[in-house]
């Protein structure tokens, strides 16, 4: 049930703009992800990052150009789940319940099995009962995430979703993020996953794509060979490892410090 | 502890209201006791009673048909923006006029019974039902509606478990405020139109200088409201539990 060609999601020529406003935010974009590969996206703030994870989960629609999510225009909620930044749980619904409001479509005894298997992979089965405003940053990131992958989408789309962490539970998360995603049943989701972090992308991508901002458009698409998940075998300090980090470093500050609207502009 | 606190200050105001009756010359003021007699009296004959249920009937029938009104009126001018810029300055300027204005018109139209009592205790109460709801709909957080959209929620799944319970807290502190002037509006509408009820009695007691009995009158007057906001804040922190979570 991919496209014909077998890719997950393709995006070909795609531009958006908000209404009435000369600058488009997205402009020409071509991208593909296959089955399970993990992309990610790169780019400093500002350059259209959430505004293309909402175009290939279908709450906006391109001007122009065509997105292919499993072969056909998509559709919020049908093949893909999305992770947000800053969690967005439903503040007056438990934990349980949280993770059970994108299956209200299941018979009542599936979709609690459902919840009940999806609480226990993220640890949190003796907080089904407790409201989002008991829980941590880090366990309210697993209900969310718990909440997406419940869905069983074949595409899973996170929007920065440690970006609220502080560094060293970003780490932890990244790991156990990537296990959990894994451990679920089915056959493992693409993703397409927006960072604004070099690091972050360098530990989970199969191939990064680095966006420049003004109007938002694909710079590069580098692939990252090595070997997934990258916790055991730690590649930080291989050579081309270190190359890759400075290349990207490299073309986001010249990004950064070539874009007028941007705090570093010309101060190179 | 707090409780006890609040004991000792209620003792503290009846001492001093009956330091004030002992002052004041006696047929101006009535001391604690002898509005206790009073009550019981009252209770005895029946006037209290009477009285308050014919109150009730209309505080009740007031303030149920204002909040029932106003959530719908609220919400609809929340969930429909062309509705809501029409009618919202019109509802404000309305909110701000003294609706005891009204009250001439009122009994021009209506007469001085039921009907007319309702009306006024209505207008009372209905503004804040709607202006706390408009506010709450308009306040809905977007980010929570576009999350419910990309799990391909309806419309009407996004109002019943997005913004109806993001309202929540806003139209129930508007109830709660449209009680308090609809208790007020009550003995407003029983001073200006047919002389019944509570409002009733107070005028009776007042203008014969029997202040026992208007004491009694201006004390379950205060009882009706203590108990219905108190009922009210209860239902409030009931149904807002998720708020008051503690962390673990
Ligand atoms: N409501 C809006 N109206 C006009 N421009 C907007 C609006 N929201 C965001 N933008 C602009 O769109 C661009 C892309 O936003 P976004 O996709 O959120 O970027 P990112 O996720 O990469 O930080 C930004 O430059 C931002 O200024
Ligand atoms: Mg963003």
């Amino acid at each position: 049930m991919t496209g014909t060609d077998g890719t997950l999601v393709s995006l070909a020529g795609v531009s958006w703009s908000f209404d009435g406003s000369p600058a488009p935010v997205l402009q020409g974009v071509d991208l593909t992800v296959a089955p399970g590969e993990v992309v990610v996206v790169l780019g400093p703030s500002g350059c259209g990052k959430t505004t293309l994870l909402r175009i290939i989960a279908g709450l906006l629609r391109p001007e122009c150009g065509t997105v292919r999510v499993a072969g056909h225009a998509p559709v919020p909620g049908q093949d893909s789940a999305i992770v947000f930044q800053g969690y967005r749980l439903l503040p007056w619904k438990t934990v349980a319940q949280n993770i059970g409001f994108a299956l209200h479509a299941l018979p009542l005894a599936e979709r609690e099995a459902r919840v009940a298997g999806y609480l226990d992979l993220v640890g949190l089965a003796k907080f089904a009962g407790a409201y989002p405003a008991a829980l941590s940053g880090g366990m309210r990131q697993r209900v969310a995430l718990a909440r997406a992958l419940a869905c069983q989408p074949r595409l899973l789309l996170m929007d920065e979703p440690f970006a609220a962490l502080d560094a060293q539970s970003r780490e932890l998360m990244q790991m156990e993020t990537m296990r959990l995603i894994a451990g679920a049943e089915g056959p493992a989701p693409g993703i397409v996953f927006v960072t604004h972090s070099v690091d972050e992308a360098l530990m989970l991508a199969d191939r990064i794509v680095l966006m420049s901002p003004r109007p938002g458009r694909i710079d590069q698409i580098l692939p990252v060979g090595f070997p997934r998940p990258r916790w055991q075998a730690d590649p930080r300090h291989a050579p081309e490892f270190a190359q890759l980090r400075q290349h990207l470093w490299d073309r986001l500050r010249a990004m950064v410090l070539s874009d007028p609207q941007s705090d570093f502009y010309g101060r190179g | 502890m707090i409780a006890l606190l609040r004991l000792g200050f209620l003792a503290g105001l009846v001492l001093l209201w009956w330091i004030a009756s002992v002052q004041v010359p006696r047929g101006l003021f009535a001391s604690p006791l002898e509005t206790m007699e009073a009550a019981g009296r009252m209770l005895a004959e029946d006037r209290l009673g009477a009285a308050l249920s014919a109150s009730l009937k209309i505080y009740a029938t007031g303030t149920l048909l204002a909040a029932a009104a106003g959530i719908a009126l609220g919400a609809a001018m929340g969930l429909w923006r062309p509705f809501g810029r029409t009618l919202d300055i019109f509802v404000y300027a309305l909110a701000a006029t003294p609706r005891v204005a009204f009250i001439p018109l009122i009994i021009t139209l209506l007469g001085l019974g039921f009907e007319a009592k309702t009306l006024i205790i209505f207008l009372g109460a209905v503004m804040p039902v709607i202006l706390n709801t408009y506010t709450g709909v308009l306040n809905t957080d977007r980010d929570l509606v576009e999350m419910a959209r990309a799990t391909g929620a309806s419309q009407g799944r996004i109002f019943w478990h997005i913004v109806l319970p993001g309202t929540l807290p806003f139209l129930l502190t508007g109830i709660r405020l449209g009680a308090t002037i609809g208790l007020i509006n009550t003995v407003v509408a029983e001073l200006y139109t047919a002389v019944t009820g509570l409002g009733g009695l107070l005028a009776l007691y007042g203008s014969r200088f029997q202040m026992a009995e208007y004491f009694v009158v201006v004390l379950t007057l205060s009882l009706i409201g203590v108990t219905v906001t108190e009922g009210l804040r209860l239902a409030e922190r009931r149904l807002t539990r998720w708020r008051a979570a503690e962390t673990v």
